[in-house]
């Protein structure tokens, strides 16, 4: 799939800091969203998708503030209605993308990489740049040669 | 109004793509037509740029709301 215009692709704890002002990252993801031109694409894939709804319903992370599935479905349509933002199904070489992202990590248990590493694939195979808050991810990102921005 | 056209298909795809209609029981147009949907959404959307949180209210958030990690743990839960 080649996409032409800037594209960004927020992680999973980006679209929740978007989503959730009690985010303690939502002053800096709004500072950076707000910059970008109508004609950037913000993309959900279906994991972010899936993990925006997951996250918003459950109350061990939403506290007080938990939606009902209704409202969190609400609040995902609401953000497909902004001219920035569209879903994109899995790009075609999301596996060996996914492979090779997990590579490094090859002779180590399985850990919270897995997660990130698809989602770094999949922000690679829409030829898009990943966001994110998580130091860790953004540095591994980086010395393997991904597109990655850290807001803030 | 639709429009016709033609497009040469390698033979393999073609294969996959009947056998896809078959099994499915769609046509082949149908399932072209979704594929190109799918893969280059409709992007002339009129709406408005969200410039705020959706969600602001003031209560407690829970113990496990994440701060800079992904939660992956919750998703595959």
């Amino acid at each position: 799939m080649r996409i032409r215009m800037t594209s960004f692709f927020p992680d999973l704890n980006v679209w929740l800091a978007l989503s959730v002002a009690g985010h303690s990252h939502s002053a800096d993801a709004w500072t950076w969203a707000n910059l970008l031109p109508r004609e950037t694409r913000l993309i959900f894939c279906r994991y972010t998708h899936i993990g925006l709804l997951r996250l918003l319903t459950n109350q061990t992370v939403m506290g007080e503030q938990t939606l009902t599935v209704r409202k969190a479905w609400s609040v995902y349509d609401r953000w497909l209605a902004d001219p920035r933002v569209d879903f994109y199904p899995e790009p075609r070489n999301a596996d060996a993308e996914f492979r090779r992202v997990t590579e490094p990590f090859g002779a180590r248990p399985a850990s919270k990489w897995i997660g990130d590493a698809w989602l770094l694939a999949s922000s690679n195979g829409l030829q898009s740049t990943l966001v994110t808050f998580d130091r860790a991810l953004y540095q591994q990102a980086r010395k393997q040669g991904y597109s990655v921005v850290m807001p803030g | 109004m639709p429009v016709r056209t033609t497009v040469d298909l390698p033979d393999p795809l073609h294969d996959r793509l009947r056998n896809r209609a078959e099994q499915s029981g769609a046509s082949i147009r149908s399932l072209i037509v979704r594929a190109i949907e799918q893969t280059y959404p409709d992007t002339n959307k009129s709406g408005d740029c969200l410039t705020r949180p959706l969600i602001q209210g003031s209560g407690k958030l829970g113990p496990a709301f994440p701060e800079d990690e992904n939660p992956h743990d919750f998703i595959f839960s």
